[in-house]
Parts: C-alpha cells; structure tokens; sequence
C-alpha cells in the first residue's frame, strides 16, 4: 500500500508538464484459483480444489512522452487478496527508452525493471525482473525490417534455484499497408537457469486488420528448444501481475517443441473501447517430466467507458489455465470492476 | 507571390466568373460531407451515418446535374479540379482514402497556408479595383477557398483516422491478463505509436484550424461589396 501514495505524489507535482500524464484506478472483484499461480507445478494435484479469493486493486501510473524523445513510465499496483491472503502483492514497475535516428535508421534503446513482492505468508514467488532491449529499424511506409535484441533476467531472493536469464537476437520484417500488416520474426534464443545453459530457435507470423474503429490481428509461433535442466518445472509459470508471456517460454527445460497462437481485437464504439485477446499454447516435452505443462489457455476481455471528466469505468473478465503432463491442471476464473481517474482528461476537457 | 497574385487576378478576370449556382452547390456539398465525416469521428449509429450520407448523396447528385458542357481548354482544368473536389468530398463522407484527388488539389492549391495568404491579398487587391475585375476575383477566391477547405478537411479527417489507427495498435499491444504480459519491445512499439498518434492528433487540429480561417474568407468574399 506503499507504492500507490509516492506515486500520487510524483502524480501530483507534474500534472502541469504538458506531456506527463498519469491515472489511478481502483478495482473489485475475484478470482476462483488466485493461489494456483503461486504454487510449484510439482505440487498441483489432479483434483486439487484451490479457494477462490475476493481482491481489491489499487493501481496508478505516472508517465512522459513527447514524440519521438525519450519516453518514461512508472506503474504500481497493490493487490489485497482475502480470505486467504497469500497472493496478495505490492508490485512497482518502472520503465525508460530512447530513441534517435542515423540517417535512414531509428535506434531504440529501452528497460524495464519489475520489483513484485508478496507480503502475506508466502514469499518465494516475489521477485525482481530486469528487461533490456535494444533494436534498428529502417522505417519506411511499406517494408520495415528490424534487428533487435532483448535480454531478461528475473531473480527470486527467496528462491534463487527459480531465478532464470536469457538473450534472444530476432530479425523482423514487417508489412503495412494502410487497412493492415504481416510481421514474419525469426529468432535464437539463449537460456540460463541453475547452470544450466538451453537455447531455442523460435519463428512466428503476426498479422493484423485494421478498420477505422477496430482491429482484429492473430499470430503464430513456433518453439524448438534444446538442452537446459528438467528442473524449470519447479518454477510457477504465471503469476498474478508477473504476467510477462516471455517467461513461460523463456526456459528450455530439456527440450520441447511448441505452438503458440495469439488472437485478439481492439474496438473503439462510440464512448466504448473494447479489447479482448486469448493465447494458447501447445507444447510436446521431449522428457516428460510429470511437473511440466503441456498446455496453457489464456482469455481476457476489458471494456471501458468514460463516465465524463477524468472518470473512467473499467471492467475485465478473464480465464487463465494450464495443464501438466501428469495431468495437474489449474482454471483460474477472474473478473472486476472499477474507475479509473486521468486529470489531464479533466485538462483537457477544460 | 506577387507575380501569382497578378496572374490570378488576371486570369480570374479573362476566365470569367465561377457559376454562382454551382459554387453554392458545391458548399452545400461539402457542408454534408463534413457532417458525415464528423459523424463517422463522433461514432455515430449506422442509421445516423445512412441519413447524413443519403442527404449529401442528394446535394452531390444536383451539383452534378449543375456542372456545364465544356467548351474550352481552361474549363476542363476547372472541371478536373472540380471533380478532384467532388472526389475528396466523397472520401471525406464515405471515410475513405483518395490519393490521387488529392494529388491534383495540392497541386493547384501548394501549401494551403500560403494560398489562404494569397487569397486574402487577392481579395483585399479589389478594393480599388472595377466592379467586373472585383466580382471575377471574389468568385475565384470563394471557389478557390472551397476546395481547399474540402481539402483541409479531408486531410484533418485522414490525420484524425491515423491517430485512431495508431491508438487501436497501441490498445492491442498492452495485453496485461496473467500470463499474456508483453515484453519491453512492445511497449517500445505502443509509444512509438502513441507518439505518432499525438502527432497525426495535432496535425488534425492545426488542419481543422486552418480551414476555419479559409471558411471565414470564403464568407468574406461572398458578400457583396457597396460600388464607389
């Protein structure tokens, strides 16, 4: 509960700097099997019934941007968790890049660093997550090809034998034209965890429609890893706010062949903005250790509607799963409403 | 500027007049395509958009039937242009892109803060100028004011609908449900596109500025001036 007043501080002194911006939001509602993402996969039982939980969220973010320079944004969230108060969370993300051109190239250099901490009981899945990336881009209005590389490191200080790094150089080439695009990616990755090095070669399409009021875009991808230890099963794959879909992946945990697909929307209608977007994943381990997924789903739906000056109604209903070889499975059911308060829309308005 | 401003003088009084009945269609034209376009910015239900857009199908029907026979070569170059505006005042009702349009009225009109420049000198030239020379260049100003202000509004339109493009992108990569998160290098995109939105989301507004001043001169020049 910390996080949120120093940021409404920070909220508060720039609300005048013409390209700061910032909300607050606060959130009510549950989820069926908030404790599912905190486990270790070894631990889930085939008929393993977690509890639901009731949750309030208090989140804010402050943040700069003006054109084309350098950008910054800072986000918090508390999330109370209760009757069983084990996933609730206080997290604090920060995040800075830069930009420049050289000639007919753009150069991007960006980072990100996640503190998440659990507070109640159970702290092994707190955890500092640092993300760095760096590209070269070729802007043009047709073919856009681009080089980049993203490197991830995550440390659990409680639970160091989780924390994991890796590095992926990709080249892009991306398509656009005015009603949409293609973006072919092909990349290598690298992977380390318990000393244990993986790598993986990974490839996918994107593609995306896009009308004056609403796009539609799906993409698939493909995984083929090698080497690296059997023990990334013990590692939650997901957790509350530590929703990174990279992590999951990010492991090549003796080796595997995966499918990934994305689908999504997003629509303005009239006040409304609605945004859904839904990724499954489906992966054949080559050691089929009993502890490792085979399959994750993932769904969410937000809808927003300004209730006029800086207020803004927000609602979210979302389902999170996956599944293990040896048959444990998880289905984490969430939803919650709540408003949302910008002042520069107030400005604005004004 | 002051050899074009002399020229256009000139060449207003030797082309004659613009059809005073065809220059009022033609607002009343793009005063429903504005509409439209507005409507379509503004969400507006289907059935809203159907009926702005059957009522400035009307207008565009009978300045149609309005436009002349051509019988000389300056009139086809009028006639392309007028049909450039005609294109774009259906682009801008129908939401839609035309490049090409475009291209000719740009190329007639240049920068449009230069030309609203011009056609202020222009009008305020006649002053002192015989009645015939007067009404010739107010004719011409008007019709020259009405296509760039169908332009402008067209490109306001165009900057406008980039802008929402580029937020619906932007919308689209920050995925946050568990498990979905996006990385930095979508977020690195989101605020480029933001960035560009803001951009494109400026432009509109200066275009949309800039083209209540040509409607004002177009006003201007419409009314009639007392004889000395």
């Amino acid at each position: 509960m910390t996080v949120a007043p120093s940021l409404l501080g920070l909220l508060g002194l720039v609300p005048a700097a013409h390209a700061v911006d910032g909300e607050v939001a606060i959130r009510i509602g549950g989820r069926t099997e908030p404790e599912a993402a905190l486990e270790q996969p070894a631990e889930w039982e085939p008929a393993e019934e977690f509890e639901p939980a009731a949750l309030t969220i208090l989140s804010a973010r402050v943040g700069h941007q003006d054109g084309d320079g350098p950008w910054w944004r800072v986000s918090g969230a508390a999330w109370g968790v209760a009757p069983e108060g084990e996933s609730s969370l206080l997290s604090l993300t920060p995040q800075a890049g830069v930009s420049s051109l050289a000639g007919p190239w753009r150069l991007d250099v960006a980072g990100r660093t996640d503190l998440q901490a659990y507070v109640v009981e159970e702290g092994d899945a707190s955890s500092v997550r640092g993300e760095v990336f760096a590209s070269i881009t070729r802007p043009s209005d047709r073919w856009i090809p681009r080089l980049s590389v993203v490197g991830i490191a995550r440390q659990y200080p409680i639970q160091p034998t989780w924390s994991f790094r890796s590095v992926e150089p990709a080249v892009e080439l991306t398509y656009r034209r005015d009603d949409g695009w293609v973006r072919w990616t092909g990349s290598g990755q690298a992977n380390h965890h318990q000393d244990v090095l993986g790598t993986q070669v990974r490839t996918g399409v994107t593609m995306g429609l896009t009308g004056a009021k609403a796009e539609l875009w799906g993409g698939y991808g493909l995984i083929a890893a090698q080497g690296g230890g059997t023990q990334a099963a013990a590692r939650p794959p997901f957790t509350p706010l530590g929703d990174y879909a990279a992590d999951a992946d990010a492991l090549s945990a003796g080796g595997f062949l995966q499918h990934r697909v994305d689908i999504g929307t997003s629509m303005f209608l009239g006040d409304w903005t609605v945004r859904a977007s839904g990724l499954a994943r489906l992966r054949q381990s080559v050691q089929l250790d009993p502890a490792t997924f085979d399959r994750t789903g993932h769904g969410q739906l937000d809808v927003e509607r300004p209730f006029g000056g800086p207020w803004t109604g927000v609602a979210t209903v979302g389902v999170s799963g996956a599944r293990l070889v040896g048959g444990g499975s998880y289905t984490d059911v969430y939803g919650w409403l709540g408003v949302r308060w910008t002042p520069r829309k107030a400005d604005d308005e004004g | 500027m002051a050899l074009l401003l002399a020229w256009m003088v000139g060449l207003a009084a030797a082309q004659g007049t613009p059809d005073d009945a065809v220059l009022r269609q033609q607002q009343a034209v793009e005063v429903a395509a504005q509409a439209v376009a507005a409507a379509r910015a503004d969400g507006a239900k289907r059935s809203v958009i159907a009926e702005l857009m059957k009522h400035y199908r009307a207008e565009a029907t009978e300045l149609d039937a309005l436009l002349p026979p051509l019988d000389a070569t300056w009139e086809e170059e009028r006639r392309a242009r007028l049909q450039a505006v005609i294109a774009l005042g259906e682009a801008l009702a129908a939401g839609k892109s035309d490049d090409d349009a475009a291209e000719v009225l740009a190329a007639w009109l240049g920068e449009p803060s230069d030309r609203l420049t011009l056609l202020r000198k222009a009008l305020a030239s006649t002053e002192t100028a015989p009645d015939t020379v007067r009404a010739a260049v107010q004719a011409d100003v008007a019709e020259q004011a009405t296509a760039l202000s169908v332009w402008l509004a067209y490109d306001a339109a165009e900057a406008r609908r980039r802008a929402e493009k580029a937020q619906l992108r932007a919308a689209s990569l920050r995925r946050s449900g568990p498990g979905q998160g996006v990385g930095i290098s979508a977020e690195v995109e989101a605020q480029q596109l933001e960035a560009l939105a803001l951009v494109e989301t400026t432009r509109s507004a200066t275009l949309s500025t800039l083209r209540t001043d040509v409607l004002a001169l177009r006003a201007e020049a419409a009314i009639p001036r007392e004889s000395p």
